[in-house]
């Protein structure tokens, strides 16, 4: 911790010699990583307006209902009296139907209310892209961390189970697995809308996490050389306080960042998959679906094609610009 | 392409209505078109641009629509055929390479045709009765797939205890299962055949090229789909599969043997591969090879159906009508027993959020009947009172439940086809049905691809499945049996995909198939149609209309009734 310690100009422009005389107001503090990280991401502007707009979009979808309540909207309700059934069942007015009662207007051929559809949507998307991310970490950072540290068998075992699952056309599966898996969940319990979800998750996260067990693998193996390792073993600590207590808490960075930028992608997946029709069904929204169905639309009302397609490129902006002010902040050597 | 798949679809159907009869007088065809027949000039390069190419264009394995207007009107002539007249006269047939609509005899089970003189394949040899025999004999073949099979249903033959054909076509040795006198060559110029029960309208089934001619000596088999030996006014000249298929003049064909085919174009050129929504955008912005083009085995987008209708400069290049298909809801009646129930689902049902899922009024009209209104056996009827109140009755559902004695809300699992407008029109009826707690749908999404063997599972079939039939030739006898026939509700991949098996229903169904009388006939079509839509087996929801574009430079394109497309038939570019 060297140069990048001098982040407060009080302790800068500190003089030692005044500090003895007792003439300083203010004392030299120590600060924890995670003080520092915090405090070199504050001063990241991009990375804060970034992190404003993930915060924002969470509440969003958090608060779905009570922002539809406040509109007055139903994302469901199909509201035939604002389309001209007569002319394509196009929205009718200005602006695909924007009025009072509905703010972003609402959807061609249903009439469903567009800003209902939109934070609603937000849900399903985050929901799919923080569970699937929140599986492949769990799953990548445990397997990976185990790989590196163990080494030998484990370590070959667990490297070819990610090179077997990196080259499984995972795509193909999802599309010729879908009746199959619904079919299994639906007697389990879960049906309709609720079966895609899980499965959609389950599948995400599951072929996700090696990418993620490779990186923690080789951040492993060159942790655990490391002297702190060392001492921890020749004090007689176990393997599972090196792994856990030791090793870790320094993976934290990678994992951290790793994960703001897996985010985005698996949003984008969602929509992609959503688009292919193993995705989302109706009639939940989601903002993969909401594109899909609006690019059909893009002569005849390209104001509901715009909806979508903004607010997915501002979250996934969002979430990648977060992602990279936050590895600058947590790793001091990458720099600028 | 929903519709046109569906049709396709019917392949696995067809084949399960061994034991339907019907049984009427012959010779329909009554004429009277109003409608002046096309004019035009002979020359230039008329061009078909499709999303995809043919499945098949050999006659005996073409079933989807496009493909049989395509091979129909330009290669492969049939003994009858259908008028070339805008209106639901297109629907009427005429002789084609016969001279007449054909003799019945023996109750009609004996159908006799005496061929035109003058009647040649492309190579220049005649056409003749060993020909059409010849033809009709591969579809016996399991190498000649895909098509109908009227001709093992329909025929005099032998059958093997499961039900199939002793004979196995004219590429395996081994028996002639009656094959040989079912379908008799008495002299090169007539041809008689016979089938297993009195059928009235079995020239309609003629009409298919199911019964088309292929010349022995030049058939390929499997490979004919490429080398098909034209007897129309147009032949093969280059087929690159998938990517292009080029057509010139026929000189062996003679105009004067044939009173349908106008053939103006010199030159027919179908390209292929294009996305549904450019080939829209290349018909708006009339250009390129467009502009001598038609829209073939597309439709316009529902996207564009506004723009494309509403703007005088492209409606007038445009063709916008019944394509012949109902869509309706099928009830499976082995899982939802109760009638109150199915009758309280048809009254819950907003066929008007459903029909803006697709589109609008432009889409279709809300259908009362199974039989559409462009079929002789239509009936006008309106059981639950659609055509007034098309929003449907939520406090009289709710009513019907509680007489039913079920606890609401009800359970109902709902089978859809994996399509962006079909899931939201189901979403549509869910929300409708969900009103005042009466029902609790959970909507089943199924791939497109796997739809409809995944629904014709008797077993595993939801309580409702949304479905649409578009009858093989315009009459009852096309739409009433296939779809609620007892003998069908147990047949894995049947379309009675209501399961119906209901003794008063199947008791008409066999009187409507005995009635002589056409008109009789189609009246009876019309009671049966009511009575099934009282029971409420299935809820008819629309009357499909297809709206499809032309270029700038084609004359005389209308949209004929019994394609569902525009015919290709008289189109002029010069």
């Amino acid at each position: 911790m060297t140069a990048p310690l001098t982040t407060d100009p009080s302790a800068q422009s500190a003089n030692p010699e005044a500090i003895l005389a007792g003439q300083s107001a203010k004392r030299i503090e120590g600060r924890s990583l995670g003080q520092i990280a915090w405090l070199r991401l504050k001063r990241d502007r991009v990375a804060m307006v970034s992190l404003g707009l993930v915060i924002l979009f969470l509440l969003v979808a958090i608060l779905a209902d009570v922002l539809a309540g406040i509109e007055g909207q139903n994302p469901l309700k199909f509201n035939p009296g604002t389309l001209d059934l007569d002319k394509g069942a196009l929205p009718r007015g200005s602006f695909g139907g924007v009025s009072a009662d509905h703010w972003l207007g609402v959807e061609p051929s249903t009439g469903r209310d567009l800003f209902a559809r939109l934070v609603f949507g937000a849900r399903t998307s985050l929901i799919v892209a923080l569970t699937s991310t929140a599986l492949s970490v769990g799953l990548g950072s445990l397997l990976g961390v185990m790989a590196g540290f163990f080494g030998g068998k484990i370590d070959s075992l667990i490297s070819r189970g990610m090179d077997l699952i990196l080259a499984f056309p995972q795509l193909l599966l999802l599309i010729a697995l879908t009746p199959v898996a619904i079919d299994r969940l639906a007697t389990i319990g879960i049906g309709g809308s609720a079966a895609h979800l899980v499965y959609l998750i389950g599948v995400i996260g599951f072929f996700g996490w090696p990418y993620f067990g490779r990186i923690i693998r080789g951040q492993t193996l060159s942790l655990r050389e490391r002297e702190f390792v060392d001492a921890s073993r020749s004090l007689g600590a176990t393997n599972s306080h090196i792994l856990f207590k030791q090793l870790l808490p320094n993976l934290v960075a990678p994992i951290l960042v790793y994960s703001t930028l897996i985010i985005p992608t698996y949003i984008s997946l969602e929509a992609a998959l959503s688009y292919l029709g193993v995705g989302v069904i109706e009639p939940t929204p989601s903002w993969g679906k909401m594109l899909n169905d609006s690019v059909t639309y893009s002569y005849a009302d390209p104001t509901y094609l715009m909806i979508p397609g903004v607010a997915l490129f501002a979250l996934v902006l969002a979430f990648n610009l977060f992602g990279d002010g936050l590895r600058d902040a947590l790793d001091p050597k990458a720099g600028r | 392409m929903t519709l046109l798949a569906t049709r396709a679809q019917k392949v696995a159907v067809v084949g399960a209505c061994l034991a339907l009869a019907v049984t009427a007088c012959g010779g329909s065809g009554k004429s009277k078109s109003s409608t002046k027949g096309p004019t035009g000039k002979k020359g230039g390069t008329l061009y078909l641009i499709n999303d995809a190419d043919f499945e098949h264009i050999d006659p005996q394995r073409t079933y989807v629509s496009n493909a049989l207007n395509f091979t129909e009107r330009f290669m492969n002539r049939t003994l009858v055929t259908y008028k070339s007249v805008p209106g639901p006269s297109g629907s009427e047939l005429v002789p084609d390479m016969a001279t007449d609509l054909g003799k019945a005899s023996d109750n009609n089970q004996t159908w006799s045709f005496t061929f035109k003189d003058g009647l040649k394949f492309q190579d220049g040899t005649p056409v003749t009765c060993d020909d059409f025999k010849y033809g009709t004999s591969r579809g016996f073949s399991d190498v000649i797939t895909d098509g109908p099979t009227y001709a093992y249903s329909y025929l005099k033959i032998d059958l093997a205890p499961d039900g199939t054909p002793v004979y196995k076509g004219p590429y395996k040795p081994g028996p002639n299962g009656g094959f040989d006198s079912a379908v008799q060559c008495t002299d090169p110029k007539h041809i008689v055949f016979h089938l297993a029960r009195p059928i009235g309208d079995f020239n309609y089934t003629l009409s298919l090229p199911e019964f088309a001619a292929v010349p022995k000596a030049k058939d390929t088999k499997d490979k004919y789909d490429n080398n098909v030996v034209s007897n129309g006014p147009y032949k093969i000249e280059t087929y690159n599969r998938s990517k292009n298929l080029t057509l010139v003049r026929n000189t062996n064909w003679d105009p004067k043997t044939d009173t349908v085919r106008k053939a103006f174009p010199d030159k027919v050129v179908v390209e292929m591969g294009a996305d549904p929504a450019v080939i829209d955008t290349q018909f708006i912005s009339d250009t390129g090879d467009a502009k001598t083009g038609i829209q073939n085995s597309t439709n316009v987008q529902p996207q564009n159906l506004n723009r494309v209708l509403t703007d005088p400069n492209l409606r007038k290049r445009a063709v916008n009508g019944f394509d012949g298909f109902t869509l309706y809801i099928a009830i499976n009646t082995k899982k939802v027993t109760n009638p109150k129930v199915r009758e309280a689902i048809n009254t819950a049902v907003n066929l008007e959020t459903y029909r803006g899922a697709y589109g609008g009024k432009e889409y279709g009209d809300y259908a009362t009947s199974f039989i559409s209104p462009a079929l002789k056996s239509h009936k006008s009827f309106d059981v639950f009172g659609t055509k007034k109140n098309p929003n449907g009755d939520p406090a009289k559902a709710a009513s019907l439940l509680k007489e039913a004695g079920v606890t609401t809300p009800y359970p109902l699992k709902f089978d859809v086809r994996n399509r962006p407008a079909t899931a939201k029109a189901a979403a549509a009826i869910k929300e409708a049905l969900e009103r005042n707690g009466n029902f609790k749908v959970t909507l089943n999404i199924i791939p497109a691809d796997q739809y409809y063997s995944s629904i014709g599972k008797k077993a595993t079939q939801g309580d409702m499945s949304g479905a649409g039939w578009g009858p093989d030739w315009p009459n009852g006898s096309s739409v009433v049996p296939p779809l609620f026939a007892s003998s069908l509700a147990a047949v894995e991949g049947s379309s009675n995909y209501s399961q119906l098996a209901d003794p008063a229903i199947q008791s008409k169904i066999d009187a409507a198939n005995k009635e002589t009388d056409l008109t009789k006939q189609a009246k009876l079509w019309g009671d049966i149609d009511e009575d099934i839509v009282k029971d409420g087996a299935a809820v008819p929801t629309l009357w499909t209309k297809t709206t499809q574009m032309f270029g700038s430079g084609v004359k005389g394109a209308f949209l004929h009734s019994f394609y569902g497309e525009i015919d290709l038939n008289a189109l002029s570019v010069a």
